[in-house]
């Protein structure tokens, strides 16, 4: 009965989904928090998240964090929804600016991790389809390999080179101003 | 013992030490994932990766943000055998695109972006850079151009593909002299114009005298939302382009328009080449005949402060 009736969006929005990491632990989080991921938006869609919704690629450690940005970044996505219509308000449009600087600033504090999370991350980003946070972790990764040189990356990164001497030379001379 | 224990205890520290230092955290993502990170970074900067591991030797081919310009094409670059800088030549640079798009997959590119100095010789080899079966942008959403030397023809032949642009800002093009199109673009949301032509051709700004304006069959926009019309010096056929677009667009929400010339993106060209009485002809002018057919209240004209 209650399933069917017309007042329920009020509920829907409400609707609480458990989230179960690969180490068995429970997070409870609203859909508009957990639908940032595509995967489980799908899900949702499909009507399989009865008993909770597990992960078994993800811990505890790392999907509290993935919440944590989900949480956050919901909030932005409903405040922008609520605003788009009246793109031509000034005082929209300065609200707008100062959460905007509020959501980099956030974005920045949960960039500040040990490389493994970062990994961690990235990983747990791309099993659940969550483009901002993918890109932004990704981001990361990019801008600390800009500028490098190859010698640079591989230290950082701990990179065997295994390509032969000859195929080396190869590449450097077909690209060779890249290196330069 | 006691010693044998914590020679012990050492040894497994340092096995453990060692097994998390040669985790290769990079080059053990996902391919896909890699390609993500490397279309994050300036070209060059991808490819320099190609060298890392034979893992990582074609990923960047799948780089899908591509932007030559003088900064990934390295224009500037020091020449050992001189002990000069060298600046690269046109010939150069299309050498090095070739290379690059040679190797490139072709697939998953979103964006594409040529910056440099080029002349018309070079055309039919650009044409080489895109697709063979290229048959217009059809799904491109959002066209600047910027000082091209482009004709009337140009213009409408490449719109005439373009179904699905949103955006569209036109400046500095100075053969354009206006912009017809065989079929209305549905989708346009935003319409920037910059007009610098008309101080070439000494025209002067509209009054009565000049004629009636001529306004053509409204040709419906239906998603023009927002139109900026700036270097508006109060020609008569700027009047009649404003007027144009005035009753034309049923949900333009938004028409601003400026005499100053400005463009996005892009430095401000010097305000002392224009003569002060342009900015207040064109306010003039602007307030007088396009406010005035201005029924739906969206027009905002600005007006340019003398600049001391």
């Amino acid at each position: 009965m209650a399933s069917a009736g017309s007042g329920d969006e009020k509920a829907a929005a409400a609707a609480m989904i458990t989230l179960i990491s690969s180490d068995n632990e429970k997070f409870e989080v609203t859909e508009a928090t957990a639908t940032l991921s595509q995967t489980i938006r799908h899900m949702i869609e499909d009507g399989c998240t009865d008993g909770g919704v597990p992960l078994p690629n993800v811990t505890s450690k790392i999907l509290a964090r993935v919440i944590e940005y989900c949480k956050k970044h919901a909030t932005a996505a409903a405040g922008e929804e609520g605003s788009s219509s009246s793109f031509s308000d000034a005082a929209f449009l300065e609200v707008d600016r100062a959460f905007l600087e509020e959501l980099e600033e956030f974005d920045d504090a949960f960039l500040e991790v040990d490389r493994a999370t970062l990994f961690d991350l990235i990983l747990a980003a791309n099993y659940l389809d969550i483009k901002g946070l993918l890109n932004l972790t990704c981001q990361k990764v990019a801008d600390s390999v800009k500028g490098k040189t190859p010698e640079q990356i591989r230290e950082m990164y701990n990179i065997v080179n295994d390509l032969t001497p000859e195929e080396e030379a190869e590449i450097r001379r077909e690209t060779q101003w890249a290196f330069e | 013992m006691s010693m044998m224990s914590n020679s012990e205890q050492h040894l497994q520290g340092a096995v453990a030490k060692r097994r998390k230092v040669p985790e290769n955290l990079l080059c053990n993502l996902p391919t896909d994932i890699l390609s993500t990170i490397l279309s994050l970074l300036p070209i060059n900067d991808a490819i320099r990766t190609s060298i890392l591991s034979r893992k990582l030797k074609h990923v960047w081919c799948s780089h899908s943000n591509l932007t030559f310009d003088k900064g990934t094409m390295r224009t500037t670059y020091f020449r050992p055998s001189t002990g000069y800088y060298g600046v690269l030549r046109d010939k150069e640079f299309i050498t090095k695109v070739d290379t690059v798009l040679h190797q490139h997959s072709g697939m998953g590119v979103e964006h594409m972006e040529i910056k440099f100095g080029l002349h018309s010789k070079h055309a039919d080899h650009i044409d080489t850079w895109l697709p063979s079966d290229f048959k217009g942008f059809m799904n491109l959403k959002s066209l600047t151009l910027v000082d091209v030397s482009i004709t009337d023809e140009d213009v409408q032949c490449m719109l005439s593909k373009c179904n699905l642009l949103e955006f569209f800002e036109i400046a500095y093009c100075g053969m354009v002299t206006c912009i017809r199109m065989l079929r209305p673009l549905d989708r346009l949301k935003h319409l920037v114009s910059i007009f610098v032509k008309w101080m070439k051709c000494r025209h002067r700004p509209y009054c009565k005298e000049d004629g009636e304006l001529r306004v053509g069959l409204p040709h419906q926009h239906n998603y023009l939302k927002s139109v900026r019309i700036s270097g508006f010096f109060g020609h008569k056929d700027q009047v009649e382009l404003a007027l144009h677009i005035l009753r034309s667009s049923i949900v333009l929400g938004k028409m601003e328009i400026t005499p100053k010339l400005e463009i996005s993106n892009y430095l401000a060209m010097q305000d002392c080449l224009y003569e002060q009485e342009h900015y207040v002809n064109g306010h003039r002018v602007a307030t007088e005949f396009v406010c005035k057919a201005d029924h739906r209240n969206v027009v905002n004209v600005v007006s340019v402060l003398p600049s001391t």
